[in-house]
């Protein structure tokens, strides 16, 4: 995978998710922007590079919020691995797929956030507003998904080496 | 011995990770974010604050059209409850130019000189990054500690208090908001001195405060910030209106909801009183600009060309004025011990 490349893509995705989606929240909540990448890549590259990418999008985010460091980076982490191991067993990826790769992915993600926050003592997610607010961002993240999908997939393409006697980048 | 590789290598890769992670939320939650941790989050907040003020202009109008569509009905019913208010408050703003005058005389009977106020400790801020996650109730402003901002300090919209300042550094600083489930403040009615706590709550905008089986506290009443020892929060700032209040049985007090005057959906510059609990009393002139619109209709009746006795034609002529208020309040603050309520 590109290194420099990705580093684009983890700059990107937080800034997008800390300064562009305050502004554009569906019932008052935010997708998860940086799983959704997280499990992208683990679909394209596989669990290791998808737990990685989703470690240090995590911790991005967890930079400005009131949640304990590393909370974030932890369940995306776990997430994205969780799914790449599972795109294993997958044959083929049928067109509504990536929403609800999506979907699952924004429910396993915000359930594993919400699991570690109560161990951890993190007041806000108590309650059965923690589960409504699991809900509605994880059909946000279905909804972004495929875009996601999309884009990860031409952004971090591998360069197809020595194609009809010549390297081609991709 | 051999290298780990395939499986092997993706879960060694993995257990490193969820360590990692383990590590930084243990350290973060012992030592918060005034250690190194914090410093990176400082930074990141530094960075990513000028391209947050850059987006803010493209994302805003494009945030007021996503909020349109998806609160249409939300919207409609507010813009008709805005209207009756503007009503009312024509009726209001002539009682509050009667009431200016007579606080003009009353400040000169004092003797009361502005140049005495000149040292107004508030310091106005930017809302820079408002509420990043799903699971907490805060925004990031543009002013920390070189304009004197520190952690504890109160801080106010133009129409009632917002939260108080949880982490400042230089350059910004990070505000609790009043409905974040970890925040707490003493308040009180306007009609009865007796104190109790308001606290956020998960997943609503309401606060819950616990009063004394004695208060007698009904639907409507003004809630302020009261004035006892411990509080960051100067005395008489405008919290919210009581929305509910439920009697809890065997006298063990009232649960009254209150709802918040300020709009924290719609922040964008705020006020930090540079003042920490134990400091002493403390004189802040406070100005109020009020825009307030009122429609007037004005009826004429005519008497028609052929006319008889009951025949008339009427016509009505709508004049819409726009007049700007400013009110200078003078807010004495108590000294409190040192220490906290939220």
């Amino acid at each position: 995978m590109r290194a420099r490349r990705v580093g684009v893509v983890l700059v990107v995705t937080v800034v997008v998710q800390v300064a562009l989606f305050p502004h554009l929240r569906l019932v008052g909540r935010v997708p998860d922007l940086g799983l959704v990448v997280a499990v992208a890549v683990a679909f394209d590259h596989g669990p290791e590079a998808g737990a990685i990418v989703g470690f240090l999008a995590g911790l991005g985010f967890d930079l400005f919020l009131e949640t304990p460091l590393g909370l974030t980076a932890l369940a995306y982490a776990l997430t994205a691995y969780s799914v790449g191991v599972l795109q294993g067993g997958v044959l083929r990826t049928p067109k509504w797929f990536t929403p609800v790769i999506g979907a699952a992915s924004g429910t396993v993600g915000g359930m594993l956030f919400v699991g570690i926050g109560l161990l951890a003592g993190v007041d806000g997610v108590h309650g059965n507003h923690a589960y409504v607010t699991v809900a509605f961002a994880s059909a946000y993240d279905a909804l972004l998904a495929p875009f996601v999908f999309l884009m990860i997939g031409a952004w971090l393409r591998e360069p197809r080496e020595h194609v009809g006697g010549r390297r081609v980048l991709g | 011995m051999a290298r780990p590789r395939g499986a092997n290598r993706r879960r060694f890769v993995l257990a490193l990770l969820v360590l990692t992670s383990l590590t930084l939320i243990t350290l973060d939650s012992r030592s918060g974010r005034s250690g190194p941790l914090g410093a990176v989050g400082h930074v990141a907040h530094d960075i990513v604050s000028p391209i947050q003020r850059a987006t803010d202009a493209v994302a805003g109008p494009v945030g007021d059209w996503w909020s349109g569509l998806i609160d249409s009905g939300r919207l409609k019913r507010e813009n008709r409850s805005l209207r009756a208010q503007v009503a009312e408050l024509g009726g209001q703003q002539r009682q509050a130019q009667i009431d200016m005058k007579k606080l003009k005389s009353l400040e000169r009977m004092l003797s009361l000189n502005r140049q005495l106020l000149g040292n107004a400790r508030q310091v106005t801020a930017r809302v820079v990054i408002s509420d990043p996650g799903n699971f907490e109730s805060t925004i990031t402003i543009d002013r920390g500690q070189e304009a004197g901002i520190e952690k504890g300090m109160a801080v106010e919209a133009y129409d009632g208090v917002v939260g108080n300042v949880i982490d400042s550094w230089h350059g910004g600083a990070e505000v609790r908001l009043l409905t974040d489930p970890e925040s707490a403040i003493a308040v009180q009615t306007v009609a009865q001195p007796i104190a109790g706590i308001a606290q956020g709550q998960a997943g609503s905008h309401d606060l819950v405060v616990v009063f004394d089986a004695s208060a007698r506290v009904r639907r409507g009443d003004m809630v302020v910030t009261a004035d006892v020892a411990n509080s960051d929060y100067p005395p008489d700032l405008q919290v919210g209106t009581v929305t509910s209040v439920e009697e809890q049985p065997a006298g063990l007090g009232l649960i009254v909801g209150v709802a918040p005057i300020v709009d924290f959906d719609a922040l964008e510059y705020v006020d930090v009183f540079r003042w920490v609990p134990g400091e002493g009393p403390v004189m802040n002139p406070t100005t109020t600009s009020t825009k307030t619109s009122t429609t007037s209709s004005t009826t004429t009746t005519t008497p028609s060309s052929n006319s008889t006795p009951t025949s008339s034609s009427t016509s009505t002529t709508t004049t819409t004025t726009t007049t700007t208020t400013t009110t200078s309040v003078l807010t004495t603050t108590s000294a409190p011990t040192a220490g906290g309520t939220g």
